[in-house]
């Protein structure tokens, strides 16, 4: 089961920090998310990306404006990739996935099985210091996927990978996503990332940020592991868009 | 392969005490006073006192009071210590209290507790505890600013719940504190437990103590430290390090 998110936020304030001013992050900023879609949200590092991902699930409720699910106000199921893997050290890679389950809608197969597609099988009884980065990224990966969302958050999940390793871990995103279609909002800064990986982009500028511009992604998915298919496609949305060019 | 080690270091505490009680020995034997008995004398005296003395009963009613002034005040210490850790505001207001209560000398706290209290068992547990308390407080306060606000925010992303965020989230992390709280608690604890009973109780070690002091019996005394010692070398390493190995089990 999937669904549709309407995302607006009239304003959202930061109260006043060290300096005094209360710093305004998001204003205006309207963003409809289709049932299934993958949409990736880019923008320059500071915008605010991450401060509308935590009102989308949930986790800040202090802004104007509204988040809608379908026709519900509650999210139901939100799976959640943070920027650093936020595992906890001290339970094992299948505790740290079987923990955010709840008792009902636990599936050992599923888990199994997203184990093995990422390449995990070896490691589930390892405590998390053990492994490396990449790994860690993708035991958040499963246990993001494990609670079978009906929207997925990602915020910047493969930051500082080197490229072959991200690239990997892209291709098994992708792969678990078609398994089980559902609404994912992924922000990255890394145009070609989100090129490889979106139905569709949405571009925020500097604070207080908004959507500037949205680019449906028409490439094939056949085509994007072609690093050329990409950089061709993210030549023309440059050429198409010069605002945009400014953000990335 | 720890029985196979033959490194001479193995053999170091070993060697230590056996020249501590070489030492001790050659001492006693030149003082030839009762006033300084040899590690043999006391041994007997040990002896005598477990299989016909009150050894082991006051040495039981010790265990019992400290057993329960341990837990009292690792609870209330505990709690208090995460709520000043978690609330700004209370800790502000409460810290010059805090800063008090560590700067009472322990004898105060026993005294004053006597005179209100009465010469009871109450008054005894109290002022063990009010001497204990804050320290475990600010362990834990420190435990509880140092949690990690990306596990908490996890936890509340995948709607943990307050019982798994408090057993599988926080605990994990205040572990370590209650930990170095214990190992401190209860040696702080040890030594005020005594004079508590000594001032103020008619059985226990503190209270035989007084006894043997009145009468000058040296090899007693000692016996009883004796006795002492081992209990504690015996829940440090049977009851302490077991569960310290076991909290870190994860780490790398």
């Amino acid at each position: 089961m999937t669904t549709q998110v309407r995302i607006e936020v009239s304003r959202k304030v930061f109260p006043a920090s060290v300096n005094g001013l209360p710093l305004t992050v998001l204003a205006g900023l309207s963003l409809t998310l289709d049932a299934g879609e993958f949409v990736c949200l880019v923008g320059p590092s500071g915008c605010g990306k991450s401060t509308l991902l935590n009102i989308v699930a949930g986790l800040d409720r202090s802004f104007e404006g509204s988040v809608e699910f379908g026709d519900s106000a509650e999210p139901h199921r939100v799976g959640h990739v943070f920027q650093e893997p936020r595992l906890l050290p001290w339970r094992t890679v299948r505790q740290n996935i079987e923990l955010a389950l709840t008792a009902e809608d636990a599936d050992a197969d599923l888990v199994d099985h997203l184990l093995d597609v990422m390449e995990l099988s070896a490691f589930q009884h390892q405590y998390p210091e053990r492994l490396s980065l990449g790994m860690s990224r993708r035991v958040a990966l499963v246990r993001a996927f494990a609670i079978k969302p009906t929207l997925l958050i990602m915020d910047e999940p493969f930051v500082s990978l080197d490229a072959p390793i991200a690239r990997r871990i892209r291709e098994q995103l992708v792969r678990v996503w078609h398994e089980r279609p559902h609404t994912v909002l992924f922000v990255t800064h890394d145009l070609r990332e989100a090129i490889a990986l979106a139905d569709r982009l949405a571009f925020l500028c500097a604070p207080p940020a908004r959507v500037v511009a949205e680019v449906q992604v028409d490439l094939p998915r056949d085509d994007r592991g072609r690093e050329s298919a990409i950089e061709a496609f993210r030549k023309r949305l440059i050429a198409d868009h010069p605002d945009v060019a400014r953000l990335v | 392969m720890a029985s196979l080690d033959m490194r001479p270091e193995r053999w170091y505490p070993f060697a230590a005490l056996a020249l501590l009680l070489a030492s001790w020995h050659a001492a006693a034997l030149w003082a030839t006073s009762p006033l300084l008995p040899t590690p043999v004398q006391v041994l007997k005296v040990f002896i005598v006192e477990v299989a016909e003395g009150g050894l082991l009963y006051h040495l039981g009613i010790t265990m019992a009071r400290l057993a329960v002034s341990f837990v009292l005040a690792m609870t209330l210490g505990g709690a208090l210590g995460v709520m000043l850790g978690r609330y700004r505001a209370l800790d502000r207001f409460f810290d010059i209290w805090l800063m008090l209560f560590l700067n009472i000398p322990a004898l105060v706290t026993i005294i004053l507790c006597y005179v209100w209290l009465g010469l009871s068992e109450a008054a005894a547990i109290t002022a063990v505890v009010i001497n204990k308390v804050p320290s475990v407080v600010v362990t834990l306060r420190e435990g509880t600013r140092a949690l990690d606000t990306d596990l908490l925010e996890m936890a509340r992303a995948y709607r943990f719940g307050s019982w798994k965020t408090l057993r599988h989230v926080i605990w994990p992390q205040l572990l370590p504190y209650m930990m170095a709280a214990s190992r401190t608690g209860l040696a702080l604890i040890w030594k005020i437990i005594l004079v508590v009973e000594l001032l103020g109780r008619s059985n226990g070690m503190g209270y035989q103590l007084q006894l043997f002091f009145q009468m000058f019996d040296v090899s007693a005394i000692l016996a009883y430290t004796f006795a002492f010692v081992i209990v504690v070398q015996t829940v440090e390493s049977f009851v302490f390090k077991p569960l310290d190995l076991r909290s870190r089990r994860w780490r790398r």
